[in-house]
């Protein structure tokens, strides 16, 4: 159990963190997902699978929440034209950027660039944590791409 | 030659090296011959950097991950599916979202970044229980049960059916306890002051 938590808490924050987007929401699914693993981690037995366990239970808790909060159409509003900046951008200033491209996306859309770009995980992989086809894991991400190829090019900075 | 459609979803994964060995040559022989693909792989690489994170924010991981494991070191061992320490969930989570307040205070305000945990909070000196219900739980077991004893509910149910409720100082241990025993709730946990 200490292992579990020594090597998922973190992820399961940063995973939470970008695909969410909001800190009240986070905490409280935090609470949620991490209840669920104490009351089931004695049933698993596979290292390799624990990970993907984790962060699918934290995606179909992140999905159920918003969608009962309806907050969809408040996640996907117009974003602000962002700011121009040098060539010498600091660290923040790329994730505010990132954070304004990925707010266009839907949840599941987010999650599967979060899952490919940051956790660096394979289409299969992403399948079996969303519990969708591999199809759908490459489907979402061409519009993913799309969309934020979109939105880059739209500022005239792609 | 390959279908470049085909070829061109696969981008993602050859962008972070994780394509089995035969679509991996499939992407390199392509991607030598197609323009339009080689753009791809180089936007990729290039929106997947920013997918990173920076070392301060890996180092507050670490000490939040150490946190963590102390305190679920000092568990007793329970082995058993289903049981879990009295505390730990709140002791976690706070850490998590200690890592989680941090990262979003480090980032520039922003519109589409909705953190509410700044909101002007109140004050609260008697320790917070945080109690979550059954769904079969009606709203007047549910009120009952936790205003007894003169409590105040401060907030809830929230989106996961978290009420949080104040409750008179050395008393916290006790009402948890009352709230254990009933069927109604499933989760009654003190919450860690940050
Ligand atoms: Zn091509």
């Amino acid at each position: 159990m200490r292992r579990l938590y020594e090597l998922y808490l973190p992820r399961l924050g940063r995973f939470l963190y970008r695909v969410v987007q909001d800190a009240e929401l986070i905490q409280e699914l935090v609470n949620d997902v991490m209840l669920t693993v104490w009351q089931n981690a004695g049933a698993f037995r596979r290292e390799s699978t624990v990970s993907t366990w984790i962060l699918g239970i934290a995606y179909r808790k992140a999905l159920d929440a918003l969608r009962r909060q309806k907050r969809y159409s408040t996640l996907v509003r117009q974003v602000p034209e962002p700011d121009r900046h040098d060539d010498d951008i600091g660290y923040f200033i790329a994730e505010r950027d990132l954070n304004r491209l990925l707010v266009k996306l839907s949840l599941e859309q987010r999650a599967v660039a979060e899952l490919s770009f940051d956790f660096g995980y394979s289409y299969p992989e992403i399948a079996e944590i969303l519990g969708v086809p591999v199809n759908t894991v490459k489907t979402r991400m061409y519009y993913a791409r799309r969309t934020m190829q979109e939105a880059y090019s739209s500022r005239g900075n792609a | 030659m390959t279908d470049h459609k085909e070829i061109r979803e696969l981008i993602p994964w050859f962008v972070n090296g994780t394509l089995n060995e035969s679509e991996q040559s499939l992407l390199d022989a392509h991607v030598r011959e197609c323009d339009e693909c080689r753009r791809e792989v180089e936007d990729l690489v290039r929106l997947s950097s920013k997918f990173g994170w920076p070392q301060e924010v890996i180092e507050l991981q670490d000490s939040g991950r150490a946190a963590a494991a102390d305190f679920v070191e000092a568990l007793p061992e329970t082995g058993a599916a289903g049981a879990r320490p009295a505390w730990a969930v709140p002791v976690l989570v706070t850490i998590c979202v200690a890592v989680a307040a941090t990262l979003t205070t480090m980032i520039p305000p922003q519109d589409e970044f909705r953190t509410r945990s700044t909101k002007p909070g109140v004050v609260v000196a008697a320790p917070v229980v945080q109690v979550v219900f059954q769904e079969r739980a009606t709203e007047k077991a549910i009120r009952e049960t936790l205003l007894a004893g003169g409590n105040v509910v401060l907030s809830g149910p929230s989106t996961l059916g978290v009420y949080r409720v104040a409750v008179t100082s050395g008393e916290s241990d006790a009402y948890i306890a009352r709230l254990e025993r009933n069927p109604d709730v499933i989760f009654a946990e003190e919450e860690m002051t940050q």
